[in-house]
């Protein structure tokens, strides 16, 4: 068998003292798309964080096809493929949307061609007539997609996206889950997705994981999932 | 009247510009790596001295080309400094308490003012300027000394290449990119640390340009580390810490102030310079230029 695209094994995450993860595993195939559920502080953002090494400390193994990225500092990470669009969106303010997606051109991996911004604005609809705009110009909306965007910038194997649909109105949630999978397909990246929002991670993913308190705590196909609804309710956002 | 005016204008930009050459370095430094550097001074003193040294051992003079290379030696050969700190001390200071960079940064100090110190002794130099800026224009009575447009003409030069550096070049975009939000800087790839060596590099640079630049404007002594830095803090905490632009801004306004009132109040010379300070943080606590970095 060969190794998936990624692999986390048995992590353990910290910051400082507080013990957030608790041996945690999980695996993305190639080209798959998998959805990270779980409830506010149950750790979905410190898990991407720490596949990235952007933040808390691990302890356990790491694996990017197959081989270690533990020790890897976070920046050379984000340049093997590895391409998060974290939670607060993080646009940078003071520089055009266009100049926002160039600046991540240089995370592409050696050989292959990023996208322009052009090519990436492109993609969703929102960002038409935008490239010329400042950051603090966008509306959290636009700023969200725009963020989805710049993620795809560096044409990653898996694409991490956390709780893109936080705070958006539905109509614009309907319209991303359309283009996640148009540009999924377009792309072949794989796509990490935590969310709380159950049926637009369904729309974009083909099996799941629930996340409680630092633990995986279900993991199977969406048909699984249902199967195990009861049980499972608890874990998610009432 | 109108002519004592000019006249304390061609002052006060004259100090403003010296002002912000101190200065530029140093507001780069904190607006990307928030660390005040108490030492700054004393590596710009360092930066005078090395062109004092240059100019004695060729025979005392040296030509308007010879001062300006001069300057820019010491300028390279303080970045190199810049290197050594960052490795030696400041990255043992990120993420640490004010309290410790503050320690650390006039531990700093005192080591460079020992050093030369111990190396040119604790009187008092000078460094004569380059011929052709001995003397003055003179339009009517307003006398504009050489040397004071040549300041002027630095501070000038220094924030356009600043700017430049900071808004079209790469490397200068990731400077400012580091500064907003080094996290996500490094989510796109970006090795935050070598931003950071960069940052000290440039800031060390800047300090012994400046020192050479200003090393004919007053004498020489060991004391000169610690003063120099007074009026280049005042520029950058008006102009809003870390803003290149503001603490330029900043330093004209002080300057305007300091000289004006020194010319309406004379029995009080420099004492404006801190009543435009204090004034400036009642009516704006966060400078000039708002908080935002290198802008
Ligand atoms: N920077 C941090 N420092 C300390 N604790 C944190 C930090 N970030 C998150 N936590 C804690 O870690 C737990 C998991 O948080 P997080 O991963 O953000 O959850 P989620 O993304 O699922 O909402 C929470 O208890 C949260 O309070
Ligand atoms: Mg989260």
């Amino acid at each position: 068998m060969t190794s998936p695209l990624l692999e986390v094994r048995d992590c353990d995450a910290f910051y400082d003292d507080s013990h957030v993860l608790h041996a945690v595993s999980l695996r993305v195939a190639a080209a798959t798309g998998v959805a990270l559920l779980g409830r506010n502080g149950a750790g979905k953002s410190t898990l991407m964080k720490s596949i990235l090494g952007a933040g808390p400390t691990v302890r356990g193994e790491i694996l990017l096809e197959g081989r270690s990225i533990a020790r890897t500092p976070a920046y050379l990470r984000a340049g093997m493929g590895l391409s998060l669009v974290p939670e607060d969106r993080r646009i940078f303010p003071h520089v055009t949307v266009a100049e926002n997606l160039a600046m991540a051109r240089r995370a592409a991996r050696q050989g292959v061609e990023a996208l322009t911004p052009a090519e990436a604005a492109a993609l969703f609809p929102m960002l038409e007539g935008l490239l010329d705009r400042k950051g603090y110009q966008l509306s959290g909306g636009q700023q969200q997609i725009l963020a989805v965007a710049r993620g795809l910038v560096p044409r990653p194997q898996l694409l991490l996206l956390d709780e893109p649909t936080e705070g958006l109105a539905p109509i614009i949630v309907q319209d991303m889950a359309a283009q996640m999978t148009k540009v999924r397909a377009q792309s072949g990246a794989a796509l990490l997705l935590a969310e709380q929002n159950v049926s637009f991670a369904r729309h974009c993913t083909e099996s799941v994981f629930v996340i409680d308190s630092g633990r995986i705590v279900f993991e199977g196909s969406w048909t699984d999932f249902d199967a195990n609804r009861a049980r499972l309710e608890r874990f998610l956002a009432v | 009247m109108v002519f004592d005016i000019l006249a304390v204008v061609v002052n006060a930009l004259t100090w403003a510009m010296a002002t912000f050459l101190v200065a530029a370095g140093l507001t780069l430094m904190f607006g990307v790596l928030h660390i005040l550097n108490f030492a700054h001074g004393g590596f710009l003193m360092l930066g005078a001295y090395v062109v004092f040294a240059v100019a004695r051992s060729l025979g005392g003079e040296l030509s308007f080309a010879g001062y300006l290379a001069f300057s820019v030696v010491a300028g390279l050969g303080v970045a190199v400094l810049g290197l050594v700190v960052d490795i030696v001390v400041f990255r043992r200071l990120r993420g640490v308490d004010n309290a410790y960079v503050l320690i650390a940064t006039y531990a700093l100090l005192l080591l460079v003012e020992g050093v030369v110190k111990h190396i040119w002794g604790a009187g008092s130099h000078l460094v004569s300027p380059p011929e052709v800026l001995i003397g003055a224009f003179f339009f009517g009575p307003i006398v504009i000394p050489y040397y004071s447009v040549f300041v002027i003409a630095a501070g000038v030069a220094v924030l356009f290449a600043l700017e430049w550096f900071l808004h079209h070049s790469s490397p200068g975009k990731l400077v400012q990119a580091v500064a907003i939000d080094p996290w996500m800087a490094t989510l796109l790839s970006v090795n935050v640390e070598r931003i950071y060596s960069i940052t000290i590099v440039i800031g060390f640079g800047l300090a012994g340009l400046a020192g050479g630049i200003l090393a004919a404007n007053q004498g020489l002594n060991p004391q000169l580390g610690g003063i120099s830095i007074i009026q280049a803090f005042g520029a950058i905490i008006v102009g809003g810490m870390g803003s290149v632009r503001g603490a330029f801004l900043a330093a004209i306004l002080l300057g305007l102030v300091d000289s004006f009132g020194t010319m309406l109040v004379p029995d009080f010379p420099g004492i404006f310079f801190y009543v435009a300070l204090a004034a400036m943080l009642l009516v704006r606590p966060k400078g000039l230029i708002g908080a935002e970095v290198t802008r």
